[in-house]
């Protein structure tokens, strides 16, 4: 059943111990628009990424409220996990396995929804890496990840990400541990992607530009609450909450 | 809970083996054949040895050898071990190229075999066990503190220090020794209880403390022949060098997980 | 009359295995001044040698070749161990740059220890004071710190010696937008009101504009452009990055 939002989070409240770290989020992801969430470290950002992800640690319990996707609830057993959805994470460099290649990273992510040749993966692997403009396929699927820089590190990710061309994109930082440039080209990169494939994107940054550049709708993220959500441009104009105006006025 | 414990019995013990020989019931040392394997009793609370000794006495005295032994190698080896690390981090060059490889070839020995080398040289007795065990030592943790500080001088505090104008005695003094402190706690301790062994296994082999001396290993290598029969010559040294083994490993891990 | 003139520094870095040497060239050529109670940026990505830069400004690395000049004076080692309290700085990593097992007052009296200063309590009340960091901070340690009061910390120790150049490298990199512009605005009151000459290093061109009035543009070792902040970039590589930026509003785009 085809709606117009692909993942609604309904008061959702996680606990660590006695201590609340996220309270009563209710969001809404729309098909083929990019959410963005906003908010500063320790504002619960990350846990709520994971929470969708169901990759909480395990001091961490979510005590109420529902995520829906496609208004099924997602569980750790949902299916969709890894495939309609997917994750792209903030430290390319850390995210890969070290001592597997970038082929093999890709025959594992394919494996997990297809069932193919391993020539027919590797033509899929090369043309996904033609789609985050990287050019030197051959070379870079037989390169392990040290070899590589950040940036490319970051497109591999982009398009291990869209294999499984997946309804719903989870961006945790995808910009932060780069530097200006690559940041500038990841963004541009996405942008291409999500209006080529009709992508849908849930992207989390504490980066206002990355917003601006990117987002559809914004939801502002402080101390475990939604404190405003609007779309990009009410939000940047009108903005209705303090820290919404406080985070607005800290642009340089 | 149990590392407070641990550290009381401990500090009993080290309170016991000071005054030991004030506090002994007979003398460690009086061969009397009339009185041999005696069973225990109020006079000889473990019982007598093939010479008639009081194992009891001889166990107390024996305390401060091996315990005591192990504590002055311990602290020996760890001053000299910072001091050469401190060399070695600090100076280029060929001292450190020189010291490396030193390293590298003594520490692919096993350290007993060095020991064995050097006892060659200096003969038996208590004071070659010494010597030795300190230079085995030595060798093994300058290697680690050296590693310790090599990382610690990448931290970004002692650049901070340095351009503060912290220099020298200063920066080793406020910003190397407080880290390196409980590694070299850790340590310490640890390995008080393989020294103590080590010393044990000397004296067992014949190359380490002579006769008379109550020192528990060589008591354990006296009492082998009667073992079958009288095997308490053998248990009562053997429980002890156990029972500290056991209490110094519970403080040095407690420790380290602080 | 500049306060510190940089002259031609090189860096290189050899590695010597067996008999061939490997030598790395880090920093080439590096030239440029500082007026009195101006402030520069210099811009670089990571790798382009500009910590390496800072690291021998603040004396903690030699150069290769080159000379700096302070005050119209060549700076020898004998002469920065005379002047080294003028120059001081703030490293990236707050937290890392602070002894974790030394208190808040004793990391505050340790400059001024060093270089004989009166280290009473009202000085270090004063400097808490100066960086917006509450008295009561006094007893605690690192580790009970935000990453906000933490880089305050760190911006308080460098000032105690009432340097004339501050050297800063990467301070706001790690912090969120709204702590990094209060950081800034913090550096630059300071730079009023104590009448410092500041040397920003950063990666990000934004930072520079705001805080700077000169910016240099560093790649792989070399200045590659320099220019007012009023100017545009002349260089390729200067101009891509003022193209990277981000924009601050979805029009924008």
């Amino acid at each position: 059943m085809q709606t117009d939002i692909l993942l609604n989070i309904e008061n959702l409240c996680i606990n660590i111990g006695q201590e609340k770290v996220l309270k009563n989020i209710c969001l809404q992801a729309k098909r083929g628009r990019i959410l963005g969430i906003i908010g500063e470290s320790g504002s619960g950002k990350s846990i709520l990424c994971r929470a969708i992800m169901q990759q909480l640690p395990p001091s961490f319990q979510q005590t109420d409220g529902d995520i829906l996707f496609n208004e099924y609830p997602l569980t750790k057993e949902s299916t969709d996990i890894g495939t309609a959805i997917t994750s792209i994470l903030q430290n390319p460099m850390m995210a890969f396995d070290t001592i597997q290649t970038i082929e093999g990273h890709f025959f594992e992510t394919i494996k997990a929804k297809y069932k193919m040749k391993p020539i027919q993966m590797r033509q899929l692997a090369e043309r996904y890496l033609e789609k985050v403009q990287l050019y030197d396929t051959h070379r870079i699927l037989k390169s392990y990840p040290f070899e590589l820089s950040g940036g490319m590190l970051q497109r591999i990710m982009i398009a291990l990400a869209l294999i499984s061309k997946p309804q719903l994109i989870i961006a945790d930082e995808p910009t932060t541990a780069l530097d200006m440039i690559n940041q500038h080209n990841i963004v541009t990169l996405l942008k291409t992607l999500q209006s080529q494939e009709q992508l849908t994107i849930l992207l989390i940054t504490h980066d206002l530009g990355v917003i601006a550049a990117l987002a559809d709708d914004v939801a502002v993220i402080h101390n475990g609450e939604i404190v405003e959500c609007a779309d990009v441009y009410t939000c940047f104009d009108s903005p209705k909450h303090a820290y919404t105006k406080q985070l607005l006025e800290a642009r340089l | 809970m149990i590392k407070k414990i641990c550290l009381l019995l401990l500090s009993l013990i080290g309170i016991i083996s000071l005054f030991a020989p004030w506090i002994v019931p007979n003398d460690p040392y009086l061969i009397d054949t009339t009185k041999r394997f005696f069973n225990p009793s109020w006079q000889y609370p473990l019982g007598t040895d093939h010479l008639g000794r009081c194992i009891f006495s001889r166990i107390l005295i024996g305390m401060r050898y091996s315990v005591g032994s192990a504590l002055i190698i311990q602290l020996i080896s760890s001053g000299f071990s910072l001091a050469i690390a401190t060399i070695v981090t600090f100076r280029q060059g060929i001292t450190k190229k020189i010291f490396i490889r030193l390293w590298d070839i003594l520490l692919s020995f096993p350290i007993i075999i060095l020991a064995f080398a050097l006892i060659s040289v200096f003969g038996p007795g208590l004071r070659s066990v010494i010597i030795a065990l300190v230079f085995a030592q030595t060798i093994y943790y300058s290697r680690i503190f050296h590693n310790a500080m090599i990382s610690l001088s990448e931290m970004n505090y002692i650049k901070a220090a340095r351009v503060s104008g912290t220099t020298g005695i200063k920066l080793l003094k406020t910003h190397f020794i407080p880290h390196i402190l409980p590694t070299l706690y850790t340590l310490l301790s640890l390995d008080l209880g393989k020294v103590i062994l080590e010393i044990a296994g000397f004296s067992f082999i014949g190359l380490g403390v002579q006769a008379p001396i109550p020192e528990w290993g060589m008591m354990i290598d006296e009492g082998k022949q009667y073992m079958r029969q009288y095997p308490a010559l053998i248990i009562y040294p053997g429980i002890s060098i156990f029972m500290i083994v056991l209490l110094l490993h519970q403080v040095g891990v407690k420790k380290h997980a602080n | 009359m500049n306060i510190l003139d940089v002259k031609a520094i090189n860096k290189t870095y050899t590695k010597q295995r067996w008999f061939k040497k490997n030598v790395h060239p880090i920093l080439k050529n590096v030239t440029f001044s500082l007026a009195p109670g101006e402030c520069i940026a210099i811009v670089g990505k990571s790798g382009s040698g500009k910590s390496t830069l800072a690291n021998i400004m603040l004396g903690i690395e030699s150069a290769t070749s080159g000379e700096m000049i302070f005050r119209e004076k060549t700076l020898t080692k004998s002469y920065y161990k005379q002047i080294r309290k003028e120059i001081q700085g703030v490293f990236q990593n707050s937290y890392a740059s602070l002894n974790p097992l030394q208190k808040v007052e004793d990391i505050l009296k340790e400059p001024l220890r060093n270089f004989d200063l009166p280290f009473n309590k009202s000085k270090l009340l004063y400097l808490l004071d100066i960086v917006g960091l509450e008295p009561s901070l006094l007893q605690h340690y690192p580790g009970e710190l935000s990453g906000g009061q933490q880089q305050r910390l760190a911006i308080a120790r460098a000032i105690a010696t009432e340097p004339s150049i501050l050297i800063l490298d990467e301070v706001t990199s790690n912090l969120d937008m709204v702590l990094q512009k209060k950081i800034l605005q913090l550096l630059q009151h300071l730079q009023q009101t104590q009448g410092l000459s500041l040397l920003f290093i950063t990666h990000d061109i934004k930072v520079a504009r705001f805080v700077a009035s000169r910016i240099l543009i560093m790649n792989e070792g070399e200045i590659i452009d320099q220019f007012s902040k009023y100017q545009q970039p002349c260089h390729s590589l200067a101009t891509q990055l003022f193209r990277a930026v981000l924009p601050s509003h979805p029009s924008k785009r």
